[in-house]
Formats: structure tokens, C-alpha cells, sequence
């Protein structure tokens, strides 16, 4: 990433409270440039923006029954850019939950904590890191 | 640190243990040898407990490392006079042995084994130097002898009185509390092998522990963190227990149980403890049944409804760090607590109501995040994910209306206190 350039973060949560207090964690760093959704339909329609990342709640679904879950939208994420990163985002604990995150090609699974934030930015950073190995690669492999 | 001395079997010990490891011992196809001397007394007086302790940690060593041969466990009388008998138990594996030069540096690990390489590692590595302290403190030796690739041999050397006494019938087993899960305990205790031994047993109950080194890092910590107990040494540099605990009451205004440790208790002076704000205290070493009895007392005495419970629910310290004391980010978010969570309680009321689980579990799911934003306490915050727990696998439908009506109550109160405080960053900014 540049310098001059912020990296697009989009955060899906119908959880307001939460998605606000993510936000502000957000935008207390400069580098980032926020879109806040409240549905995983909302973010499907603004793809076009590219995002450099995605966080996604896995319950989208909870309270609207009509709503796309977590995993749909996940799904519907990779069908139309495979290469933006995904992290997903619960606030429940459960191996299975993490386990189909991942085979859905999420690329992390993030607990809601106090701490969910400096993770979520771990996360972030190591996905970064796995997309210039990836260019980096692709361009030594054009090379040979 | 003290033991204790009661009456018990010493081949109902080495039993126990072997049952205990046989299934591994079986799975992993390696043969089991036991020689036991027949000529040590059937009736000692000793601390089982820490027995167990010391012989659990160096046989599961000995079984992890071993993948083929076998695991011989020898228990021999080594010495007798009037009064006691001298025991050497010895472990034998052929595993994959240690070096000799890391033979000496075994039983320090646990100097690095913090919180840290616990988690990494699951609590391994630390056995050896809690099995090293237990071993000593009661008047034993233990050695390591290895070769490596071809196994290794501890001896553990310990003496045990003599008892005419009968034995006192078999109460060893803690009764476990099932509503007593996920509690935070910190544990505020600078010597590192005191919070090894915490741990373990806090482990052992279910519990998740934190540690502090001194009474400064637990206020920290208490200022960034929930936690539902605290577990208080006494005699601690930088800040002692009685400061630290005077500090939570007073400026931190917390109500959080505390409960003294103390490693002497001629100087465990209740009064003192209760006058600097703490519950209650107990004597060093901890007696397992006595802490778990204390902790789940005073955990039942704060669940709501019991106790008429005045004090502010929420606390805004967290959030106003997290938006840097920014009053509109404050404003925000208040305000979208106010909006959201009477809206989430109506929704779990109705789904109550239509014997929904789906919609209960959801509402309830949803709320769970804001109450660590809005510093409400965790014991009401247990009560969304009991809602939710419950309602996800179609249990206790009888708790339910009264776990959901006692959320209701709690969430009105956050919502008057948040609606006061949202005036008052209103007026300030005037």
C-alpha cells in the first residue's frame, strides 16, 4: 500500500452499536477510509467501489429473516472478486462457526471483543502481506 | 506454603493414577510396569492432593514423550523408623530423553512460562517446576536422570509420617456449579509460581484467569477489562493488596468481589482485609475446595435480584477511551444503544411470548457486544448469552421468562442512566 492512498475498509454489521464503535476504532487511524453497511446486500451493491477489505458479520440474517446471512454474502463476495480479503466477524465463539467461515474462503474468523479491533487490524495487516507475496510471485513467475 | 497432613492410602493414590493414564498408555501401544513395595505402610498421613500433582505431571510427561517401550512406574520404601517412612517413586520412559545439557535447565522453564507460553503450549512444561516446588516444600528431593533417544528416569524422594489414625472418608471431588462457567478471575500475585499454581487451579474449576504482577498492573488491567472476581495477594512490591483494594473501592468505585491471599496467617487480620474494601480472605497455600466454596458465595450474592443493587450499571470509561473522550462519538453511540436495545428486548419479549427460540436467540445474540461497550458488568452480560444459550438449544424453557424479565430490567436501567449522561455531554459542550 502507498502512502498516499488509504485502504478501503468496508464493515457489515446490522448490529449498529457495534459497527459504530468498529468505525470509530477505524477512523482513529488515518489510513483507512471507511463504508459502513448494514446489510450484506447494501455491500454486494457497492463492490464497484473495490475495497482493499471486507468485515463481515456472520449473523446478518438475525433479526430480518428476509436478509442475506453472513455466508451468502461471503459467497456472493468471492463470485464477483475473489481477491478481496474477507474477515468474518461473530460475536459467538464456535469452532464450527470459524471452521465454515474458512472453507468459504474467508480469509480470518474474528471473535466481537474489547479486542476485536487490534485484531481486526492484524488481520488486515497480514492480508496485505499475503497479497504482495501473491503479486510479487505472479510478476517473478511473468518474468520466467 | 503449607501441606497438609491427613490420613490416606498410598495404594489408592498410585491407582488412581495409573487408571488415570492407562488409556493413553494403551492407545499409544506402549507397556505399562508397576512395582509396587508391599512393605509401605497401607495408612500415611501426607497431602494427596499435591502427591497426585507431583506424580500427574511426571507421568504425562513421560507418556507424551514415549512413543514405543514402556512407561515404568516404581514405588519403593526406601527408609522406615517410629515415626516416618522415606518413598522414592520413580517414573521410567523410553522416550526421546533430553540432552544432557538441557538436564539442568528443566525444572526453570517455568521462569518464561507466563500466561504467554502457557497458552501456546497448554499448560506443558510448567509440570516439571511445579512438580520440582511441591516436592521440596515437603522436605523431597526430585532428580532427572536421561539418556538421550533411549528415555529417562525421575525419582521423586519424599518422606511421609506414620499414621495409627483411620482414614477420613474419601471427599476429594469438588462439586462443580454448572451456572458457574466463563468466570474471569484475576489474579493479582507477583511470585510466578504462585500464579502456575492458580492457574491450575482455576483451570481445574472451569474458570479463565488474568494475572496481575502488582496492585498498579491489576488497576490497569481492571480499567481495560471485566473480570467477575479478584483474587488479591497481599504482599506485593510497587503496590500491596491492601492499597490496590482501597484503590478499586474507592477510585475505581468498583463493587467487583476481592478475596485477600495470604501466605501467613497469624498476620491474615480479617478486619484489616475487610477495612480496605475486600469480601473475604484465604490462607496460603489455597485449600481447593475452600477457594471454589468462596468464589461461587460471593459470585451468587451479586446475581441480580438477590441483592438490591442501586449502584450505576453502566460505566463509560471504556467507551470514553475508545472515542478518546470525543463528546459527538459518545453522543452516537449513547444514542444508538438507546435506539437499538429497547427495540431488541421487545423483539425477545414477543419471541418469548410465541414460543419463538429463533427470534430469542437472535435478539439476544445481537446484544450481547454492547454491554462490554457500554462497561455494563458481565454478570449481566451472562444473562444475554444465558438467553442466548438457552434459546439455541431449546433448553430450560422455565428460566427463560425470568432471565429475559430480570435482561429487561437491567437494560431500562442502562437506558435511564445513558439518557442522563447523554444530557450531561449535551450541556457540557454548551
Amino acid at each position: 500500500m502507498t502512502s498516499d492512498k488509504k485502504i478501503l475498509v468496508f464493515l457489515v454489521d446490522d448490529d449498529a452499536l457495534f459497527l459504530k464503535s468498529l468505525e470509530i476504532d477505524f477512523m482513529a487511524n488515518t489510513a483507512y477510509e471507511i463504508k459502513t453497511f448494514a446489510t450484506g446486500e447494501a455491500c454486494l451493491k457497492n463492490l464497484s467501489d473495490n475495497p482493499d477489505v471486507i468485515i463481515l458479520d456472520y449473523y446478518l440474517d438475525g433479526l430480518d429473516k428476509h436478509a442475506i446471512n453472513g455466508l451468502i454474502a461471503l459467497d456472493r463476495i468471492k463470485a464477483t472478486n475473489p481477491h478481496i480479503p474477507v474477515i468474518m466477524l461473530s460475536s459467538q465463539d464456535k469452532i464450527d462457526v470459524a471452521v465454515n467461515c474458512m472453507k468459504h474462503q474467508a480469509f480470518d474468523y474474528i471473535v466481537k471483543s474489547e479486542t476485536a479491533f487490534l485484531r481486526l487490524q492484524k488481520a488486515i495487516t497480514i492480508a496485505f502481506h499475503y497479497q504482495q507475496m501473491e503479486k510479487a510471485l505472479s510478476w517473478y513467475m511473468e518474468k520466467m | 506454603m503449607q501441606f497438609e497432613r491427613k490420613p490416606f492410602k498410598m495404594t489408592g493414590s498410585i491407582t488412581a493414577i495409573i487408571q488415570l493414564f492407562e488409556p493413553k498408555i494403551q492407545e499409544k501401544n506402549l507397556k505399562l510396569i508397576k512395582n509396587y513395595d508391599t512393605s509401605i505402610p497401607l495408612i500415611l498421613l501426607g497431602d494427596p492432593v499435591r502427591l497426585h500433582q507431583i506424580l500427574i505431571n511426571l507421568v504425562s510427561n513421560s507418556v507424551k514423550f514415549t512413543s514405543n517401550g514402556s512407561i515404568t512406574i516404581d514405588v519403593e520404601m526406601l527408609h522406615q523408623d517410629e515415626n516416618e517412612v522415606i518413598i522414592e517413586f520413580k517414573i521410567t520412559d523410553t522416550g526421546i530423553g533430553i540432552a544432557e545439557d538441557k538436564i539442568d535447565h528443566i525444572f526453570e522453564n517455568f521462569q518464561q512460562a507466563t500466561s504467554d507460553t502457557s497458552r501456546l503450549y497448554g499448560g506443558t512444561g510448567l509440570g516439571l517446576a511445579i512438580a520440582k516446588q511441591l516436592t521440596e516444600q515437603q522436605g523431597g528431593t526430585i532428580t532427572v536422570k536421561s539418556i538421550l533417544d533411549k528415555g529417562t528416569t525421575c525419582s521423586v524422594i519424599m518422606p511421609f509420617q506414620k499414621s495409627k489414625l483411620e482414614l477420613e472418608p474419601e471427599t476429594e471431588i469438588i462439586e462443580m456449579d454448572p451456572e458457574m462457567k466463563g468466570i474471569k478471575v484475576l489474579v493479582v500475585e507477583d511470585i510466578a509460581l504462585n500464579q502456575l499454581l492458580m492457574k491450575t487451579l482455576l483451570d481445574d474449576y472451569g474458570f479463565e484467569c488474568d494475572f496481575a504482577g502488582n496492585g498498579k498492573v491489576a488497576i490497569n488491567k481492571l480499567e481495560n477489562n471485566t473480570y467477575d472476581i479478584i483474587l488479591m495477594d497481599l504482599q506485593m512490591p510497587e503496590m500491596n493488596g491492601f492499597e490496590a483494594a482501597q484503590h478499586i473501592r474507592y477510585n475505581l468505585n468498583s463493587n467487583i468481589p476481592i478475596i485477600a491471599l495470604t501466605a501467613d496467617v497469624t498476620t491474615a487480620d480479617l478486619r484489616k482485609c475487610k477495612a480496605a474494601g475486600m469480601n473475604d480472605y484465604i490462607s496460603k497455600p489455597v485449600n481447593e475446595k475452600l477457594l471454589y466454596a468462596k468464589i461461587i458465595d460471593l459470585l451468587k450474592k451479586r446475581i441480580p435480584g438477590k441483592e438490591p443493587i442501586r449502584s450505576k450499571c453502566i460505566d463509560l470509561t471504556y467507551l470514553s477511551n475508545r472515542t478518546k473522550a470525543n463528546p459527538e462519538l459518545m453522543k452516537e453511540m449513547i444514542r444508538l444503544y438507546l435506539d437499538q436495545t429497547p427495540v431488541l428486548i421487545g423483539i425477545m419479549k414477543k419471541g418469548l411470548a410465541e414460543n419463538d427460540w429463533d427470534t430469542m436467540h437472535s435478539a439476544a445474540h445481537k446484544m450481547i457486544p454492547s454491554f462490554s461497550i457500554m462497561g455494563i458488568r458481565q454478570e449481566f452480560e451472562n444473562l444475554a448469552k444465558m438467553v442466548q444459550e438457552y434459546s439455541g438449544t431449546h433448553q430450560h424453557p422455565d428460566k427463560l421468562p425470568e432471565l429475559i424479565l430480570q435482561l429487561e430490567s437491567i437494560c431500562l436501567q442502562a437506558c435511564q442512566e445513558l439518557t442522563e449522561e447523554y444530557n450531561l455531554i449535551n450541556n457540557s459542550q454548551r
